[in-house]
């Protein structure tokens, strides 16, 4: 998801720079009030920390596999401000050092990363969280969700970027983008649940946004949940590859690929694509692929498929909570 | 892995690695950025790019070999735009021409425009981390006064990521000699808990580090020296890197 | 670890080891001698009240070097971190740098300045860390198990230059060999509360006292009887060649029902 150079063009370059510039100054703006000498250190070594985790590949089926992105992971130990400010530190040094995401796309990378990972996933992990049942297991769903949806936002936020700098149309790399995330958020979810799982049951202190009673039974809960990772793993990827392939794939595959061919030809893009990544405009005369006619059409039903995906798992998410809450060991069922 | 791509002793003695950082890092960035604006038609003018990038690569005696391997991480990122070819118009008309095929010169065109950018800025920042040990950079963009607090955090980033990186592949090794063979999605939570052991190892290592720290009268700051002059030869390899660039550029575009 | 009524007082030019099993409250000393952890009820070190007023000049006096390199170089480059602590002395630039060059030649790492920690291998890393304390010219050095985890050639090498440095030493370790060879004092601490202070020939003899506090000689090591001058050199003739005169250095008393700082 580290967007070299020359994917996007100068002025989407731009627009996510300043997006991002706007969010890492209020964070460390923020994070300066409550920063004191000793949370430098802590930040550094917990940016060394996703550094090194995110080299880690995680198996997705068969020799396919993911990296882990860490984003929800920071903001829910250690709120939205340090993950912006953790997550930036990585991608800049990603990209000076590793040359992994161009120097021009740095914006939008820290865009996608580390402020939809960092502080719209904080929101939503907390948003969640007010949504779901107060007990350990509603926690730990909201914080999987949380960064499930992270990873999904980023993919389709950096589908965006690509379309509107006329790298590849929108309709298509959307669609493959957040298919594809939605697996890999999968990994994403269960290790940070994990992650959190582990530091909950040893350092309860260092997990902020965890506010309820850390007493034995929390932590009894939290390493139980740890241990049913493997189940839950089983019910949230059955549930989201369902989903992804309802809501992403069938209307890809039912309008062929000759009619897409035909809309991208009809809706402008050969147009467009003689002068890619140069005009000073993001929109600057040609029709952006993907948004006009039919393209749009698809979009918005990607748009409320993902809302009602979201729904979907939260109610699911509720009902497994609201079970847990009266029965001694709760075993999620198959969806 | 993480210490081939972040150790100095890669880097051989030459002109550039002697340039004050902060005329590297403006220049090559801007270098950058220049090319990015240029439009993908101009073919010429990627090859003058070229050419500068080559002769910086070669003034600096980077290993031709060690360049092209590091080049390698936009490769797939190509191999996806490729991919997406076929979607764009294909209806032969095209309107444009390459001169190679009138089919699909639009998508051509497109991917051109991102390998060639995504090659040269990958290119530009390969140069920038070989001749510039990580200290040096990280001064350089203290004194270009990027905040204290960025700075710091990515100073300890640099130093532990190796720490961690050890720590976790000995985690690894350690989970995989009792038979763990990650290879399906639900083996992920095993390495959600390794991670998460790193995770709590890291993080009383910071408190450590901390200990360490206020045990030699840190108090809140860091001083952190490095001699370095922006002279003569610093603002002549800026602005000739800039000039060429810009001039290109624009005869690029009249 | 609690410690309760502790005191010694080391002569200046000293070196004494303090030796115990895990658990005896020797890492707790340890942060308690330069006012990491200040405990509950008075510490005096120097004679110094262990307080707020007093923290900086104790920490300049007692240098602390831990036992993993890893904590203590924290900064990218050698000459960086060795600076570090003279610079939050608030020394000028000139004599931040004289001090660099002088306590990296002490640890013989002359040249490293531009090095990169990371990149130091494990032997040079403590010897750079016990230079980022040289350098603050503290008059204790305190080192937490300075031999561990070494190969023989580094342990062999730090030990020499260990030896070699004029300055007054407390060495926390429960490395034996080490601390006979260097050490011409031990304190024997267990759980919490000093069990044994004397010379190290005599503590390090007495089996029974060895073995009431869970500590063991490494099979087939022998303490050479008096006499038979230094098996190991010049270590021990200058540790032993300490100027009585020069009286008092320090004062660790009245540490009551420590428990650890939360912060911690």
């Amino acid at each position: 998801m580290h967007i070299p150079d020359g994917f996007v063009d100068l002025p989407t370059a731009a627009v996510a720079g300043a997006a991002s510039l706007g969010a890492v100054a209020l964070s460390v703006r923020k994070s300066t009030r409550e920063l004191n000498e000793r949370t430098i250190p802590l930040l550094g070594v917990t940016a060394a920390f996703v550094f090194a985790a995110q080299m880690l590949n995680f198996p997705v089926a068969g020799g396919t596999s993911g990296h882990f992105l860490g984003a929800v992971m920071v903001a829910a130990l250690m709120g939205p401000w340090a993950a912006v400010i953790v997550l930036t530190s990585v991608v800049v040094v990603q990209a000076l050092v590793m040359a992994d995401g161009g120097i021009t796309a740095l914006g939008a990378n820290v865009f996608n990363m580390a402020v939809i990972g960092g502080m719209v996933g904080y929101l939503m992990l907390v948003g969640l969280k007010r949504l779901l049942p107060k007990t350990p297991t509603g926690y730990f769903f909201s914080v999987a969700i949380a960064s499930w949806l992270s990873v999904v936002f980023a993919s389709a936020a950096c589908s965006v970027e690509l379309a509107l700098s006329g790298t590849v149309p929108l309709r298509v790399s959307l669609a493959a983008m957040a298919s594809v995330h939605m697996v890999i958020g999968i990994g994403e979810a269960l290790i940070t649940s994990a992650v959190v799982a582990a530091v909950l049951s040893t350092r309860p202190d260092l997990v902020k946004t965890y506010d309820l009673p850390t007493g034995v039974l929390a932590n009894r809960k939290a390493r139980a949940l740890g241990c049913r990772g493997r189940v839950w793993g089983w019910v949230l990827a059955a549930l989201a590859i369902t989903l992804a392939l309802a809501v992403f794939v069938s209307p890809f595959a039912s309008s062929s690929p000759d009619g897409l061919e035909k809309v991208a030809a009809e809706k402008g893009f050969a147009q467009a694509a003689p002068q890619p990544g140069w005009s000073l405009s993001p929109i600057s005369g040609y029709v952006v692929p993907g948004m006009g006619g039919a393209g749009a059409a698809t979009a918005v039903a990607g748009a409320l498929g993902t809302v009602s995906l979201f729904a979907l798992v939260l109610f699911v998410g509720r009902a497994i909570g609201r079970r847990s809450r009266g029965i001694s060991s709760p075993r999620p069922g198959e969806p | 892995m993480i210490s081939e791509y972040l150790t100095e002793k890669e880097h051989p003695a030459g002109p550039l690695q002697r340039l004050d950082p902060r005329a590297k890092i403006i220049g090559l960035i801007s270098f950058t950025v220049v090319v990015v604006s240029t439009p993908a038609r101009a073919i010429w003018v990627f090859a003058v790019y070229a050419a500068v990038v080559t002769f910086l690569i070669g003034l600096s005696r980077l290993r031709v070999g060690y360049v092209l391997r590091r080049a390698l991480v936009v490769v797939p990122f190509v191999i996806v735009v490729a991919i997406f070819l076929p979607f764009f118009g294909r209806s032969g008309s095209g309107g444009y021409s390459l001169g190679i095929s009138h089919m699909s010169a639009g998508g051509l065109l497109v991917l051109w425009n991102v390998g060639a950018k995504a090659i040269l800025g990958v290119l530009s920042m390969i140069l920038l981390a070989s001749t510039t040990p990580f200290p040096d950079m990280l001064a350089g963009f203290r004194r270009l006064r990027v905040p204290q607090v960025f700075v710091l955090v990515v100073s300890f980033m640099y130093r532990y990521s190796f720490v961690f990186a050890e720590e976790l592949r000995r985690m690894q090794r350690a989970v995989a000699a009792r038979n763990f063979r990650g290879r399906w999605l639900w083996n992920v939570p095993i390495l959600g808990r390794v991670l998460g052991s790193l995770f709590l190892r890291s993080y009383s290592r910071g408190e450590r580090i901390y200990v360490a720290m206020i045990s030699r009268g840190y108090e809140g700051t860091i001083g952190l020296s490095s001699p370095a002059v922006f002279g003569w030869s610093e603002a002549l390899f800026l602005g000739l890197l800039i000039a060429v660039a810009v001039a290109v550029r624009v005869v690029a575009s009249v | 670890m609690a410690l309760q009524g502790l005191s010694f007082s080391i002569q200046r030019g000293e070196s004494v080891a303090i030796i115990g099993p895990n658990g005896a409250g020797k890492s707790t000393l340890l942060l308690h001698l330069n006012g990491i952890l200040r405990g509950e009820g008075p510490i005096r070190i120097f004679g110094l009240p262990l307080e707020e007023r007093t923290l900086r000049e104790i920490r300049r006096k007692v240098g602390v070097v831990f036992q993993d390199p890893d904590d203590q170089l924290f900064l990218t480059s050698v000459a960086q971190d060795v600076a570090f602590g003279p610079s939050n002395m608030g020394l000028s630039k000139p004599e931040i740098e004289e001090r660099v060059r002088e306590a990296l030649a002490a640890v013989g790492m002359s040249g490293f300045q531009d090095r990169s920690t990371h990149l130091l291998s494990f032997g040079e890393k403590k010897r750079v860390a016990t230079a980022t304390v040289l350098a603050m010219w503290p008059d204790i050095l305190v080192l937490d198990e300075p031999t561990s985890n070494l190969d023989p050639k580094a342990r062999r090498q730090l030990i020499n230059i260990l030896a070699n440095l004029p300055v007054t030493k407390i060495i926390v370790t429960h490395d034996l060999p080490v601390a006979y060879e260097m050490c011409n004092r031990a304190i024997i601490l267990s759980k919490g509360r000093i069990a044994a202070d004397g010379p190290i020939e005599e503590v390090l003899t007495d089996q029974d006292l060895l073995e009431a506090n869970d500590l063991e000689l490494p099979y087939g090591f022998a303490i050479p009887p008096a006499g038979i001058p230094g098996w190991s050199g010049t270590s021990r003739t200058r540790s032993l060649s300490r100027d009585a005169e020069d009286e008092l250095t320090e004062h660790v008393a009245g540490l009551n029902h420590l428990v650890g700082d939360p912060r911690l």
